[in-house]
């Protein structure tokens, strides 16, 4: 039944569209005409990393967890505590925030990964509320609602440009997108889909269920905080706003445009995100409500979003073009006694 | 050979110099544009909305006369929805793809914060409107407010507090930035004047029903109330007071003034106090709030528009200052935003329609903003909410 609710995955045997959607990204910085938009692009990018853990969690392995912003948030106060704090630079700073955000969402995933749908929903919405509390009121360690400034990024002494933060950003993005892709079309995909789908089902056929939940957990949880970090190396600040409830409405409102489950819906979806109040800046006061109405569009005619309409189509020809495996298994059929 | 080289030396430095000149002297001017990225829609939807038409006030009339050296002002808005990423995007546009003199706004804390990391990536000046946020000019060089910082209330209640012999004080504030920081500024200004905090409750700005905390508050018997709430909560905790007959001053900044507040707490609103930055007894700010409602439609005491106007008269000042049009004329970007930097220090003392006839804005002193002593004076709810009273805190107080 969940198969009718959720879109199956297509597993493409290729990892071409994958390098195509990279390509474009190395040259969009040589297309764009001003520093502004290629902040934009900068944000898509970090939009889709997070997402993409999102889409893991939820998507493929149908843990309806609420935390991300909050691991968000986590590895980006992390990299620049880190630094500032501690002296540490900004590499060693990297995977030490990221080493953190392992290690605590692993804490919080044992007792938590027990609670399935809206109890899982509702536990880790709370973690999200909390770790936003903890981020605006211990004023004297994470700065309150001012934030903590994060360190410029500098190469041979000097500070590294805004082409050079995408091309960051983008190397990160890339390894997320590529990481991403195979673990869906691996075997470790269809196992999170098993779970998804039907755990004790998945169980049976030999998925450690317990085991594989905690895994996705632990690794959407150190995707959201890479893309924590680049949001502090792109604003040079960290405040409570990465966890507040602005960043899981544009978190879900990527899943439901994008399309959930799917290869290039974390990417898809976060274009349309980060454009699209740009765009409809024109409408002047209108803005909200024709953003709204373009949401619930959405969500009528294209539930499986973007790439969900774009891969299921994909995936219906490839099936079309197989037509003749059925005749063959009644040929089988006819052949048994 | 030797002269025949300094010759083409001489002659290519010649050519270059003149190039530049000419270059320099046929620039084109840079448009005068300023931007206001606030919210007006969210939760803090009227302070923008209010801020923008007080900075309308100042700028039509001035394009209706002509504008600034035969050159109209444009101002570019950006509606933020209390969103700080979305802010810091149209912060950047505003500097990059619309070649920005001025970013003007930031009235939630949080939509500051990402404005000024914003002012200080881009080297943009920015006038900073009604944020409460403590530090958001501490070490500034680029961002200035006119919004008084929430410390600036909490000394003015102490004040008031400590004239009228009132030694302990139990304050509830909401979980949001706004209510947190009010009540550790609180918690630090009164502690400096020897009042004691008797309680201090905590509640979600979402939540329904805040009666446990009130009666925590009631049981903590102290000589008076202090309320950090948003508008809604705000006038929850306010009908909870009074349905459980606790009869003690109740102080709420800034959002006491809010229409959003007095307009849901309706009779139970009455006798709240508010220390205002604005000065309604001054014949100068009664004239402003009387053209604004003629032209934008009633509205009672509130901050934003004198801000907006304040920000709009200085805006005007600093774009007609010769450093400032220098580099205009020259078409100067970068030179013009360090040039109305460094005039807003110049023009930036003044007394204007926010604080009292004495106490105005300090942009040269460090911090960037309104005196910390003598800005406010104390309104108090009336009319169920249909207006703000002057009043006379000593009076109001009076044990």
């Amino acid at each position: 039944m969940a198969a009718n609710t959720v879109p199956g995955a297509p597993r493409s045997p290729t990892i071409v569209p994958v390098l195509v959607v990279l390509a474009l990204g190395i040259a969009l910085p040589f297309l764009l005409t001003s520093g502004f938009h290629l902040r934009l692009a900068m944000l898509v990018w970090i939009y889709a990393i997070l997402c993409m853990g999102f889409n893991l969690l939820y998507g493929y392995s149908g843990q309806i967890s609420l935390g991300s912003p909050a691991f968000y948030a986590i590895g980006g106060y992390a990299f620049a505590m880190l630094q500032t704090m501690l002296g540490m630079g900004p590499v060693s700073a990297f995977v030490g925030s990221l080493l953190l955000v392992a290690v605590l969402s692993l804490l919080i995933g044992l007792p938590l990964l027990r609670l399935r749908t809206h109890y899982l929903a509702m536990a880790t919405l709370a973690f999200m509320l909390v770790q936003n509390g903890v981020a605006n009121r211990w004023i004297n360690f994470t700065g309150g609602q001012s934030g903590v400034a994060v360190p410029p990024l500098e190469w041979g002494g000097e500070p590294i440009g805004r082409m050079g933060i995408y091309f960051v950003i983008l190397a990160l993005a890339a390894a997320v997108f590529i990481f991403h892709d195979f673990l869906i079309r691996s075997h470790l995909g269809r196992a999170m889909q098993a779970i998804r789908d039907d755990e004790t089902a998945a169980q049976a056929l030999g998925v450690k269920v317990t085991r594989m939940k905690l895994a996705v957990l632990v690794l959407s949880a150190v995707m959201a905080a890479i893309a924590g970090v680049c949001f502090g190396i792109t604003s040079l600040r960290v405040d409570p706003s990465l966890s507040e409830f602005h960043v899981l409405v544009s978190l879900l409102t990527i899943v439901v445009v994008g399309g959930l489950g799917t290869r290039f819906g974390p990417i898809l979806g976060s274009i349309i995100v980060v454009l699209l109040p740009q765009l409809l800046h024109e409408f002047g006061e209108l803005e909200t409500v024709v953003y709204g109405l373009f949401i619930l569009l959405f969500l009528l005619f294209l539930p499986h979003g973007l790439s969900g309409l774009l891969e299921r189509r994909e995936w219906r020809l490839r099936r079309t073009e197989k037509k003749p495996a059925p005749a063959v298994t009644r040929n089988l059929k006819e052949e048994l006694p | 050979m030797h002269r025949i080289i300094q010759l083409l030396y001489r002659s290519a430095a010649t050519a270059g110099l003149l190039v530049a000149v000419g270059a320099a002297a046929y620039a084109e001017p840079l448009k005068l544009v300023i931007c206001h990225v606030d919210d007006r829609s969210g939760s803090a939807a009227d302070t923008g909305i209010e801020s923008l038409n007080g900075l309308k006030m100042v700028i039509d009339p001035l394009n209706e006369a002509g504008g600034i050296n035969g050159q109209k002002v444009e101002l570019i808005t950006y509606d933020t929805k209390t969103d700080p990423q979305l802010a810091a995007n149209f912060g950047t546009r505003c500097s990059e793809d619309d070649k920005g003199l001025l970013i003007i706004g930031g009235s939630p804390s949080a939509v500051a914060n990402s404005l000024v990391t914003v002012a200080n990536q881009t080297k943009t000046p920015l006038y900073i409107l009604a944020a409460a946020a403590p530090n958001v000019t501490d070490n500034a060089e680029y961002q200035f407010r006119f919004g008084p910082k929430v410390t600036q209330d909490s000394i003015a209640v102490a004040d008031a507090l400590s004239k009228n012999g009132i030694k302990s004080v139990a304050i509830i504030n909401n979980s949001v930035p706004f209510g947190i920081s009010g009540a550790a500024s609180a918690t630090e200004e009164l502690a400096k004047k020897n009042i004691t905090v008797a309680t201090q409750q905590t509640y979600d700005v979402a939540a329904t029903d805040v009666s446990p905390q009130v009666i925590n508050l009631m049981q903590a018997d102290a000589e008076a109330i202090l309320v950090y709430p948003y508008p809604a909560d705000g006038a929850r905790v306010i009908r909870t007071i009074r349905q459980m007959d606790i009869d003690k001053p109740v102080i709420m900044p800034r959002v006491g003034m809010m229409k959003a507040f007095r307009d849901l707490a309706a009779d139970t609103g009455n006798g709240v106090l508010v220390p205002s930055s604005v000065d309604t007894t001054r014949p100068e700010v009664a004239e402003l709030f009387k053209k604004y409602s003629e032209q934008f439609g009633p509205l009672a005491i509130s901050p934003s528009p004198a801000q907006g106007y304040d920000a709009g008269t200085l805006t005007v000042a600093v774009l007609k200052d010769e450093k400032v049009q220098a580099a205009i004329q020259a078409g100067d970007l970068q030179g013009a935003r360090d040039a109305i930097r460094d005039a807003t220090t110049r023009h930036g003392d003044f007394v204007g329609m926010q604080g009292t006839a004495q106490s105005g804005y300090k942009f040269s002193k460090s911090h960037h903003g309104p005196t910390d002593e003598g800005f406010f004076v104390f309104v108090k709810v009336a009319d169920d909410g249909k207006s703000l009273e002057a009043v006379d805190a000593a009076a109001a107080l009076k044990k």
